[in-house]
């Protein structure tokens, strides 16, 4: 168990090993989002409700997605690195979290382009909407606490903790404003009740979806390379990664 | 730092044995109830806030005693709120410049009860009265009459897991050397949850409905951050130290 | 093809301005990210290597073992 967490959270291993998937994950993320947004906008079938307007679901489901499962990553790698001390793991999650926050105000960017044709406004205080608003606070809170500290373990320690702290929070701040949107209007706006998809509608979404976790998961590893020659750019693989040229990519 | 350890074991060989839990939590408390009531200015200070910021509202909105009382939970809560805000830079901030931190984190007992009475200390100073103080401010935003008790509950109940959410974030930014605005960008997206129930059951209150889930949903997040907060604040303060 | 000509496919019958953008502002923070972290790689490596030459001039020096790249 313990020397293949040490091996794990070598960052020579990772780096090497990473290397390796890499162009993987970034062909095949790049093929699935460009096939899915072809399909998607080109030959799904207009919604008989909102037309043509409902194409907008292949780009903003696939980010509120990621806007989550990022958040519930850097919750993992922060558990990681309190509790084993893990250094990659803290670098992950560091690497993750303005991918996370840049996917949260896509989603709500591109929710509120949604808004327009179907809701005829721009923002409703709708439960999704609102929440999806804090956590994007919760990220750059996170961010700029990382910033914040002098000592890069002190940063990390803190965004570690205040991750976890958010993680706990976000089901309460969800349900809470679940509540207090049912309170003011009732449940009037709901974006996922739908008649059951015709197969030509969600399978290019499902393809959007994947491409989108597969091209998180390159970006996350690439950051996370970069972060490694970062804090160490004198270790002696470093130095033959950087004379050796392109063969590191 | 090592004088603090040498006196603690001191005191260990002199009474023949640690001191417990609850005398270091009722030390702790004590102590820092004292501190606090010695600087009577800084301890009107959140009230005087709470008092400023409800009286704003009026002024930029209108003298209307309909449209005040329709917003006044509200306003009354948001208020609060800015007000334990205001207050929690200075929740570890002294203790933290005079090195007493170190020496409570270096004590035997668990840092989360120690910090749990400083936590404590703070809501006795700030949420409990700036509860008691509500109904005053809420007679002049014509909040209706009977809802003023639920006014009091919520702020009572909510305060507390103000304070203790809040203690989070001034422990992670106590070492910072700007860490004011930085405290308010961690912790004001964390107190929506307590806002919106706080804020809601009041306004249910007006309109008469049944209000004892609500309240145990309010106790429940109090219980949920009693058991969470102290812990989090506590390794948060840790590393305060170390950096 | 849902749609019958190419201009129609831009127009997106009348929802052109919601559908490009959202697409737009989604798909490009995706490929600058991507972009960034490559560039970034490019930077970083070279950086080192800048790095690594400057010691091997001045071969006393090991300072710079503990110097971190911004």
């Amino acid at each position: 168990m313990w020397p293949i967490i040490h091996k794990l959270g070598s960052p020579k291993w990772f780096y090497t090993m990473s290397g390796r998937w890499l162009p993987f994950l970034w062909g095949s993320g790049a093929l699935l989002i460009i096939a899915g947004s072809v399909w998607g906008l080109a030959f799904a079938p207009p919604d008989y409700q909102q037309g043509d307007s409902f194409r907008i679901i292949y780009v903003h489901v696939p980010a509120a997605i990621l806007a989550q499962s990022c958040f519930a990553m850097m919750a993992v790698c922060s558990v990681i690195f309190l509790v084993w001390r893990i250094k990659l793991a803290d670098m992950a999650a560091g690497a993750a979290a303005p991918f996370g926050a840049a996917m949260t105000f896509s989603a709500l960017f591109s929710g509120a382009l949604w808004g327009v044709p179907t809701w005829g406004t721009w923002w409703v205080w709708d439960a999704r909407l609102t929440s999806m608003l804090l956590m994007l606070f919760i990220y750059l809170g996170i961010m700029a606490l990382r910033g914040a500290f002098a000592s890069r373990d002190g940063g990390a320690r803190a965004a570690a903790i205040l991750t976890l702290v958010g993680v706990i929070n976000l089901p309460i701040i969800k349900y809470s404003v679940v509540w207090w949107n049912t309170l003011h209007q009732g449940a009037t706006f709901s974006i996922t009740e739908k008649p059951a998809m015709p197969a030509s509608m969600w399978l290019p979404l499902l393809l959007m979806v994947l491409g989108f976790y597969l091209l998180f998961a390159a970006v996350t590893i690439a950051r996370t390379r970069n972060e490694i020659i970062r804090r160490q750019p004198s270790a002696r693989w470093v130095r033959a990664l950087a004379q050796g040229g392109r063969n590191g990519l | 730092m090592v004088m603090g350890a040498f006196t603690l074991s001191d005191e260990r060989t002199a009474a023949g044995r640690l001191p417990g839990l609850w005398q270091g939590f009722a030390a702790t408390l004590a102590r820092d109830c004292r501190l606090r009531f010695r600087r009577r200015s800084e301890l009107a200070n959140p009230l005087i806030f709470f008092a400023l910021v409800v009286t704003l509202f009026p002024l930029g909105l209108a003298p209307d005693s309909t449209l005040l009382a329709s917003i006044a939970p509200g306003l009354l809560w948001v208020s609060a709120l800015l007000a334990v805000l205001l207050s929690l830079d200075g929740l570890f901030r002294d203790d933290f410049d005079d090195g007493t931190l170190e020496q409570l984190l270096l004590a035997p007992q668990p840092a989360g009860v120690l910090v749990l009475a400083k936590i404590v200390a703070h809501w006795l100073t700030t949420g409990l009265p700036l509860a008691l103080i509500s109904p005053l401010l809420a007679i002049m935003l014509s909040l209706p009459g009977h809802s003023m008790g639920v006014l009091m509950i919520t702020l009572l109940l909510g305060s507390a897991t103000l304070s203790l959410i809040g203690a989070i974030g001034a422990a992670l930014t106590v070492g910072l050397r700007r860490g004011g605005v930085l405290l308010s960008l961690l912790i004001l997206p964390l107190y929506t949850p307590v806002l919106i129930f706080g804020a809601g059951t009041v306004r249910l209150a007006i309109e008469g409905a049944v209000l004892t889930p609500w309240l145990a949903l309010m106790g429940a997040m109090l219980a949920l951050s009693l058991l969470a907060a102290p812990w989090a604040a506590g390794a948060a303060l840790k590393l305060s130290l170390d950096g | 093809m849902a749609f019958d000509s190419l201009a129609d496919f831009w127009a997106m019958n009348g929802y052109a301005v919601y559908v490009w953008p959202a697409f737009a502002v989604v798909l490009g923070s995706l490929v600058a990210f991507a972009l960034a972290s490559v560039v970034e790689q490019r930077r970083l490596l070279r950086h080192v290597a800048a790095l690594e030459r400057r010691e091997a001039r001045r071969p006393g020096r090991t300072a710079a073992a503990d110097e971190e790249v911004s």
